[in-house]
C-alpha cells in the first residue's frame, strides 16, 4: 500500500524504479522494435571499483537516425547517433531523461542540430507542453552536461496519466507510460508492444 | 546481396576488407585537453590509449570503433569491457602546434605500430590477448587555444611480399547445414553471454562431424586438432556489406605466420539486435602463402597501410585532418577556463601555479582608487575570485584617465558601487562587493560628534579584517593605515602596503602578529608580558609600514599638507607599484610559511621557481632604482608593536579612539617621546618614501601635440595607451590585427565583455573616449609584416599593402610604442624608425623579466656627395648630431627575426607572463616617453646609468631598463648601435633606400637574407665576438638596509 501512495501522487519510489527498469529492459527483448534501436541496458555505478547493482541508470545507447535523406542508407556520414539515459532522481522522485547526439565521427550535436532530426509530433510537443522542455544539465553519472527534460512537470502529468489505473497496475506501468511520453518529445518512438500485457 | 556473394565467390582475387570507422567521441577530446592543460604541459610522449570494438550491430549500417572519454584512462585502471566494447590497445601521439602535426611521419608511424603487432604475433601474445590485432593509432592536435582538435586514426595492417588472395566467399546461412547453424547460434549466445569471452573479438569456431558447434579461445588452439573437425577462424566483423571487415588482414596474417596455414577459413561474426545473425555473416577461405625469409628477424619492420581513408592499392595522398570542435562542451564554464589557461601554461615550463588556493583566498582592498583598480584587476588576473573593496569616494571626472576601470558614465557614482559590475564584465566568475566606509584615520582635529559613528566604522572594519585572508592597504596616506594595520597584526593577516609619492613608491608586506608566552598571568598588567617578541613559528617578526618610521610623529602638524601633496603622482607609478604588489601576494601565497616567511634581499639565491620572496620594495621611477629593505618590527612602533597590541586587547576600541583622537597618546604609549632626540638624526634615513612635491613644471603642450603610435592593442597596448593619456598624450593611433576574446578581459585593462569579438582596434577607441573625451585617436585593424612569415603571390599584394601604410603611419607619428608579443614584429618598425629618425620604444616581456628600451637616433649623412646611386657612402656611423648612435632592440642579436610561433608549444606561443609583469613594463615605458620628449636633445639624447647624476630635469633617462620580478633586480643598460644589426645598420638601411619596399619583401620571405646583408653570417662564421660593437656598462643598484 505504502508502493502506491507514491504512485498515486504521480512519483515513483527508487525500488520501484529498479524494478521497473529491469522489468523493461527483459520485456523490450521480446516485443518487435524499430531496426535503429538497441537494446536497453542497465549500467550500475561502480563504489571502490565494485558495481553496485542498485545504484545505476538505464541506458539506450546508440540509437542512429539518417540525417538528410534516407536514400543513401550505408554512408555513415549521415548518420546521427543518439544515447538516452534514464536516471532516477531523488529530489523529485521520479525518472528524468538525459540524452545526447553526436555524428558518426565523434562532433557532439547542437540543440539546434538534434530539432532538425525530430520528427514534427516532437517539435509541436516541446513548443507548446510545460511538461516537456529541454535544458542542460550535468548528467549525474558523468561530469559532462547533457540535454535533459526537466523534470518538474513529470509528478503532475504521471498523476494524470495513471489516474483511472487499478493500484496493483501502476507501478509496473509507470515506466512504460513515462517513455511513451518523454519518448515522444525527443523522437524516440516507443513500440506499443511495451504496453501489451505477456 | 545474396546474388553479390555468389559473385565475389567466382574467381580468385585480392582480398577487399572494409574500412573500420571511428566515432572519437567529443568527450574523449575533453579528456585529453584537460590532461594536456593540466598535467602533461609540453610533454608530447606518446600516450597508450584504449578503443572500444563490437560487432555489426544493425542490419543496414556497420559499427563504429569508439574512442570514448574512459578510452584515455591508463590501460591497467581501464575495466571497462562489455558485450559492445571489446577494449582493444591503441597509441595516441598529440603534438604541441599544428606544424608539429602536420609533420608527422604518417609513414613511419604507421610503421612502428605494425612492428609491434607483428611482435606480438611472433611471441604467442596474440594468443593470449587477440585484441592486439586490432592496435590501432591516433595521431592529433589539441588546439587548447581554439578549442579545436585536429587528428586522424590508422589501423595498422601487415603488409608483405606474399598477398592474401580470398578464394570464396559466402553467406553463412549458404554454406552452413541447418543443424550446424543453429548449433553454431547457440553457441555464439552462450560465448556473449560470458563476460570473460564476450570481449574476445579473435575466436576459433569447431565443427564436429556430428554437427555440433564449439567456440574455442585462441589459446586452446592446440586442443582443437581433431579427426574430421572443421575449423573456422572467427572474428567479430563491424561490417555490414558483402565483403568482411578490416580485422581479417591482421588474423590472417596471425594464423599464416604463427600457425603455419596457407589456406584460411574464416567465419565473419555480426549481430542483430544482439543475437548472432547467420544470415547476415559471412563465411569465406582466402590464401596467404608464407612471406619470404626476413620478416621473421628480430629488428624486422613490416610495411603497412591502415590510415582512415586510405584505400589500398592506391598510393598515399596528403591525409586531410578531421576536425572536432569542442566548444559546444560545458559552454557555462568554457570562458573561466578560459581566462585561467596562462596561469595553468606557466606550470608547464616554470611554476605549477596553485589555482585552488588562489581561487579560495579573500582578498580586502582598502581603498578603490587608482591603485585598487589595478590591484584588483590584476589579482583576477592571477585567478583571485573573492574580493571585497572599501572606499568612501566617488568616481570623478579627473579620476578616469587615471583608473583603469572606471568610464564616463560613472561620474558622481560612489568608487565602491562602480567597480563591482567593471570587475565582473571582466570576469564573471568573481565574487566582488563593494562596501561604501571611511577607513578611520589617525586624525587629530576630530570632533566629539564623529566619534561615535568611527567607532561604529572601527568595528565595521575588524569584521572586514575578520573575514578576510589577505588585506590590501591601497588608500594612499600614511594616516589612513594605521588601524587595519594594528588589526592585522592582532589577526595574524597578511597584510600588503602600497604607498606612492610623487615620483616613487614603497611596497612592502608586514609581518606575522606575535606569538604567545605560555604561563600567562590574566592580570590586565601581564599582558604585555605575554605576548612574545617573535611570531608564533618563533621566528623574528618583520615590521609594518610604521615600524621605520618617525615622520608623522615629528611632523604631525604637518598633516593636512602631505595630505594634499600624496594626490600628485607620476603617471605610470600606479601601474609599476600594483605589479609589483600583486606580484609579492602572489609569490607569499606560494611560500610554505606564507605570513611567517622570512625577508629575501635581492643579489642572495633561491632554489623557489617564483624567485625571491623581499620583505620591502623601494624604488624611484625616475631614478630607475629597486631597492629590497629587511626590516624587523621595532618595539616602538605605533601600529604592531607588543605595547600597542596589548593595549588593544585589553582595552578595544576604546582605546583606537583615544589613539585616533589624542595627538600624543601613542608616542607616550610606546615611549618613543622619549627617545625623540636620539631619533632625530635619522629621520632622513629612515623615510622610505620622498614626499617631495614636483616643483618642475611638465610640458603639457609638448604631451599633448605628440603623436603616438601603439604597435599592438593587448595588455601592454591597453595600459600604455592610458598612462600616455594620463601624461597628457591626446594624439593616439592603435594597430592592432586581433579581436577581443574573453581570456583577455581581466588582462587587457580597457576591455569589457562587451568589447568580446570586436576587433582591437575599434574596441579600444570607445574604452580611450570614456575616459578622456578630449583625445584624438585612430584604430587601424591591420597585421605588422613580419620576418620568417613567407607571403604567397596571392598575399603579396596585400602585405606589400601593409608594409607601405606602415610606412605613413611612422612618417606620420612622432613616436612609436612596440607592444608587440613576437620578436619578428619588430622588426620592420624599427628599421621605419631608424629610416625616418623618429622615437621608438619597445616593450618586450619575458616570463617574469622584462626589457624597456627606446631606440638611437637613425644615421646622419655625410656632406659633399650628391650621387644617389653612391647612397651607401652618404650614410654617417653616427647620427645627425654627429654623436655615436644608440642601440636598437636586435642590436645585440645575432640571429635574423624569424618565425617564432610555428614550431613553439602553446605556452611559447601566448606569451606566459605573470600577470604584474605588464603593469611595472607599461609603467616604465610611458616615463621614459615622458622623460625623453622632455630632454632638450629628444631622441638623439644619451643613454645615462642609475647611479649617475641626473641632467634631465624629469630625472634619469637611460637607453634600457631591465627588471626581473624573481630577482628584484632593476637595471639600465647602455648599448650602441651595431654594424651588423638586422634592423637599424647602415647596411640594412643603405639597402632599404636603395630598394624599398623590394628588400622588404625579400626580408620577410627569406629572413637569414638579412644575416648576410649585414656580415653577421661571416662573423658568426669567424666567431671573432670582440668585433662586435657592443658596450654594456650594467649598474645594480641593490640595496640592503637593515
Amino acid at each position: 500500500m505504502g508502493g502506491s501512495t507514491t504512485v498515486r501522487d504521480g512519483t515513483l519510489s527508487h525500488g520501484d524504479f529498479v524494478a521497473s527498469a529491469k522489468a523493461l529492459i527483459e520485456k523490450w527483448k521480446e516485443i518487435d522494435v524499430d531496426d535503429a534501436l538497441p537494446d536497453w541496458r542497465w549500467k550500475p555505478c561502480c563504489k571502490m571499483g565494485v558495481p553496485s547493482e542498485e545504484e545505476g541508470y538505464l541506458a539506450l545507447e546508440g540509437v542512429y537516425r539518417n540525417h538528410g535523406g534516407s536514400q543513401v542508407q550505408s554512408c555513415s556520414g549521415n548518420l546521427h547517433f543518439y544515447d538516452y539515459h534514464v536516471v532516477y532522481s531523488f529530489s523529485y522522485k521520479v525518472p528524468v531523461l538525459y540524452f545526447q547526439g553526436h555524428q558518426s565521427g565523434g562532433q557532439l550535436l547542437t540543440l539546434d542540430e538534434i530539432k532538425e532530426d525530430l520528427p514534427s509530433l516532437s517539435l509541436k510537443l516541446l513548443g507548446e507542453s510545460r511538461w516537456t522542455f529541454i535544458t542542460r544539465e550535468e548528467h549525474p553519472h558523468f561530469s559532462r552536461p547533457w540535454f535533459t527534460l526537466h523534470p518538474c512537470g513529470t509528478s503532475d502529468c504521471m498523476k494524470l496519466l495513471l489516474e483511472g489505473m487499478q493500484d496493483k497496475d501502476q507501478q509496473v506501468r509507470y515506466l512504460p507510460a513515462w517513455l511513451t511520453v518523454v519518448g515522444q518529445a525527443v523522437g524516440l518512438k516507443i513500440p506499443l508492444g511495451l504496453h501489451c500485457n505477456s | 546481396m545474396a546474388a553479390r556473394a555468389e559473385a565475389a565467390a567466382a574467381a580468385p582475387r585480392p582480398l577487399q576488407a572494409a574500412a573500420i570507422g571511428v566515432c572519437a567521441e567529443t568527450g574523449f577530446w575533453d579528456a585529453l585537453r584537460r590532461l594536456k592543460l593540466d598535467v602533461l604541459g609540453t610533454d608530447d610522449s606518446p600516450i597508450p590509449i584504449t578503443g572500444y570494438y563490437t560487432p555489426r550491430q544493425y542490419e543496414k549500417i556497420a559499427s563504429l570503433f569508439r574512442i570514448c572519454p574512459e578510452s584515455i584512462l591508463p590501460p591497467s585502471a581501464n575495466s571497462f569491457g562489455d558485450r559492445n566494447n571489446c577494449p582493444v590497445p591503441g597509441t595516441l601521439l598529440n603534438t604541441n602546434n599544428m606544424r608539429g602535426f602536420q609533420n608527422l611521419d604518417r609513414a613511419l608511424l604507421l610503421k612502428a605500430e605494425a612492428k609491434k603487432i607483428l611482435h606480438d604475433i611472433k611471441s604467442g601474445k596474440v594468443e593470449e590477448n587477440p585484441a592486439l590485432l586490432l592496435r590501432f593509432l591516433v595521431i592529433s592536435f589539441a588546439d587548447l587555444k581554439n578549442w579545436k582538435v585536429y587528428y586522424n586514426v590508422a589501423f595498422p595492417s601487415l603488409i608483405f611480399d606474399s598477398k592474401i588472395t580470398l578464394l570464396s566467399l559466402k553467406l553463412a546461412s549458404q554454406v552452413l547445414k541447418q543443424e550446424e547453424a543453429t548449433s553454431l547460434s547457440n553457441a555464439f549466445t552462450e560465448w556473449r553471454k560470458s563476460s570473460e569471452t564476450t570481449v574476445v573479438p579473435f575466436f576459433l569456431i569447431n565443427i564436429s562431424p556430428d554437427s555440433s558447434a564449439t567456440i574455442r579461445q585462441l589459446k586452446d588452439w592446440k586442443a582443437c586438432q581433431g579427426n574430421g573437425q572443421k575449423l573456422l577462424f572467427g572474428f567479430y566483423d563491424h561490417g555490414n556489406r558483402g565483403f568482411p571487415g578490416w580485422a581479417l588482414r591482421n588474423y590472417i596474417a596471425f594464423v599464416s605466420l604463427r600457425w603455419k596455414i596457407e589456406k584460411v577459413h574464416f567465419f565473419c561474426y555480426r549481430e542483430k539486435r544482439g543475437r548472432p545473425d547467420i544470415q547476415q555473416s559471412l563465411v569465406g577461405e582466402a590464401s596467404f602463402p608464407a612471406p619470404h625469409a626476413g620478416w621473421d628477424e628480430p629488428d624486422y619492420v613490416p610495411e603497412a597501410i591502415g590510415w582512415e581513408g586510405e584505400t589500398a592499392g592506391k598510393e598515399s595522398k596528403e591525409m586531410k585532418p578531421k576536425e572536432i570542435d569542442l566548444s559546444s562542451i560545458n559552454p557555462a564554464s568554457q570562458d573561466e577556463e578560459k581566462q585561467l589557461m596562462h596561469l595553468k601554461l606557466m606550470g608547464w615550463r616554470h611554476f605549477p601555479v596553485n589555482l585552488d588556493k588562489l581561487a579560495g583566498v579573500r582578498c580586502l582592498l582598502l581603498g578603490a582608487g587608482t591603485l585598487g583598480c589595478e590591484v584588483a584587476r590584476l589579482l583576477m588576473t592571477w585567478g583571485v575570485r573573492k574580493l571585497t573593496v572599501v572606499d568612501d569616494g566617488c568616481v570623478s571626472m579627473s579620476d578616469l584617465v587615471k583608473q583603469s576601470l572606471y568610464t564616463d558614465k560613472d561620474c558622481g557614482v560612489p568608487r565602491v558601487t562602480a567597480i563591482v559590475p567593471h570587475l565582473k564584465e571582466r570576469c564573471s566568475a568573481v565574487e566582488v562587493e563593494g562596501i561604501q566606509m571611511g577607513i578611520p584615520k589617525l586624525e587629530y582635529n576630530i570632533s566629539a560628534s564623529k566619534i561615535s559613528s568611527i567607532t561604529d566604522d572601527c568595528k565595521r572594519l575588524q569584521t572586514l579584517v575578520d573575514s578576510n585572508d589577505v588585506v590590501f592597504l591601497l588608500n594612499e596616506t600614511w594616516e589612513g593605515m594605521w588601524l587595519p594595520t594594528l588589526l592585522c597584526a592582532d589577526k595574524n593577516k597578511i597584510a600588503i602596503t602600497v604607498l606612492l609619492g610623487y615620483d616613487n613608491y614603497l611596497v612592502m608586506r608586514h609581518g606575522a602578529g606575535p606569538g604567545t608566552k605560555s604561563g600567562g598571568m590574566d592580570e590586565g598588567i601581564a599582558q604585555i608580558e605575554n605576548l612574545s617578541t617573535q611570531d608564533a613559528l618563533g621566528r623574528q617578526r618583520l615590521g609594518c609600514c610604521f615600524c621605520s618610521d618617525t615622520t608623522s610623529l615629528v611632523n604631525s602638524d604637518h598633516n593636512g599638507a602631505l595630505d594634499q601633496q600624496s594626490a600628485v603622482i607620476l603617471p605610470g607609478l600606479t601601474s609599476v607599484a600594483s605589479g609589483k604588489a600583486v606580484e609579492l601576494f602572489a609569490r607569499m601565497l606560494h611560500h610554505p610559511d606564507e605570513i611567517h616567511a622570512p625577508g629575501d634581499i635581492a643579489g642572495t639565491d633561491t632554489e623557489h621557481q617564483l624567485g625571491l620572496l623581499p620583505h620591502q620594495m623601494q624604488g624611484s621611477l625616475s631614478k630607475c632604482v629597486l631597492s629590497t629593505v629587511l626590516c624587523n618590527s621595532s618595539s616602538n612602533c605605533i601600529a604592531c608593536s607588543n605595547a600597542v597590541l596589548s593595549e588593544y586587547r585589553r582595552r578595544g576600541f576604546d582605546f583606537v579612539t583615544q589613539a585616533i583622537t589624542c595627538p600624543t597618546y601613542l608616542k607616550d604609549l610606546t615611549g618613543i617621546s622619549d627617545l625623540k632626540k636620539p631619533f632625530a638624526s635619522k629621520i632622513s634615513a629612515s623615510i622610505p618614501v620622498s614626499k617631495t612635491s614636483a616643483s618642475i613644471p611638465v610640458n603639457l603642450e609638448k604631451l599633448s601635440s605628440a603623436r603616438c603610435l601603439l604597435l599592438g592593442a593587448g595588455t601592454l597596448g591597453c595600459d600604455v595607451a592610458r598612462i600616455l593619456m594620463d601624461c597628457g598624450v591626446r594624439k593616439l593611433t592603435v594597430v592592432d590585427s586581433g579581436r577581443v576574446v574573453v581570456s583577455n578581459l581581466a588582462r587587457q585593462s580597457l576591455y569589457t565583455s562587451d568589447d568580446r569579438d570586436s576587433p582591437k582596434a575599434s574596441a579600444i577607441l570607445g574604452r580611450l573616449k570614456e575616459r578622456c573625451p578630449s583625445v584624438d585617436a585612430k584604430g587601424i585593424k591591420m597585421e605588422i609584416p613580419m620576418p620568417g612569415h613567407p607571403v604567397s603571390p596571392n598575399e603579396a599584394v596585400s602585405v606589400l599593402e601593409d608594409c607601405k601604410r606602415l610606412q605613413e603611419l611612422v612618417s606620420s607619428h612622432d613616436a612609436v610604442f612596440l607592444l608587440t608579443d613576437t620578436r619578428e614584429s619588430r622588426w620592420l618598425p624599427t628599421l621605419l624608425c631608424a629610416n625616418e629618425n623618429k622615437i621608438a620604444i619597445t616593450a618586450a616581456l619575458g616570463y617574469d623579466s622584462y626589457l624597456v628600451m627606446r631606440h638611437g637616433a637613425g644615421p646622419g649623412t655625410n656632406c659633399g656627395s650628391p650621387d644617389v646611386v653612391a647612397a651607401a657612402d652618404t650614410l654617417s656611423a653616427e647620427d645627425v648630431l654627429g654623436r655615436q648612435r644608440l642601440g636598437c632592440y636586435f642590436c645585440n642579436d645575432v640571429v635574423a627575426p624569424v618565425d617564432s610561433v610555428s614550431n613553439r608549444t602553446l605556452d611559447q606561443q601566448c606569451t606566459v607572463t605573470r600577470p604584474g609583469l605588464s603593469s611595472i613594463t607599461s609603467g616604465c615605458a610611458a616615463d621614459l616617453f615622458t622623460r625623453m620628449l622632455h630632454h632638450p636633445d629628444g631622441i638623439h639624447a644619451p643613454g645615462e646609468i642609475a647611479g649617475t647624476s641626473s641632467e634631465g630635469p624629469l630625472g634619469l633617462l637611460p637607453h634600457q631598463i631591465r627588471g626581473s620580478l624573481s630577482q628584484y633586480n632593476l637595471l639600465t643598460l647602455l648599448g650602441y648601435s651595431s654594424s651588423n644589426c638586422t634592423a637599424c645598420s647602415n647596411a640594412v638601411l643603405s639597402e632599404y633606400h636603395r630598394r624599398g619596399m623590394d628588400f622588404v619583401m625579400q626580408v620577410i620571405n627569406e629572413p637569414t637574407y638579412l644575416e648576410d646583408l649585414t656580415g653577421l653570417t661571416d662573423l658568426m662564421k669567424s666567431a671573432a665576438y670582440s668585433q662586435v660593437e657592443w658596450i654594456d656598462e650594467v649598474d645594480d643598484d641593490d640595496e640592503m638596509d637593515i
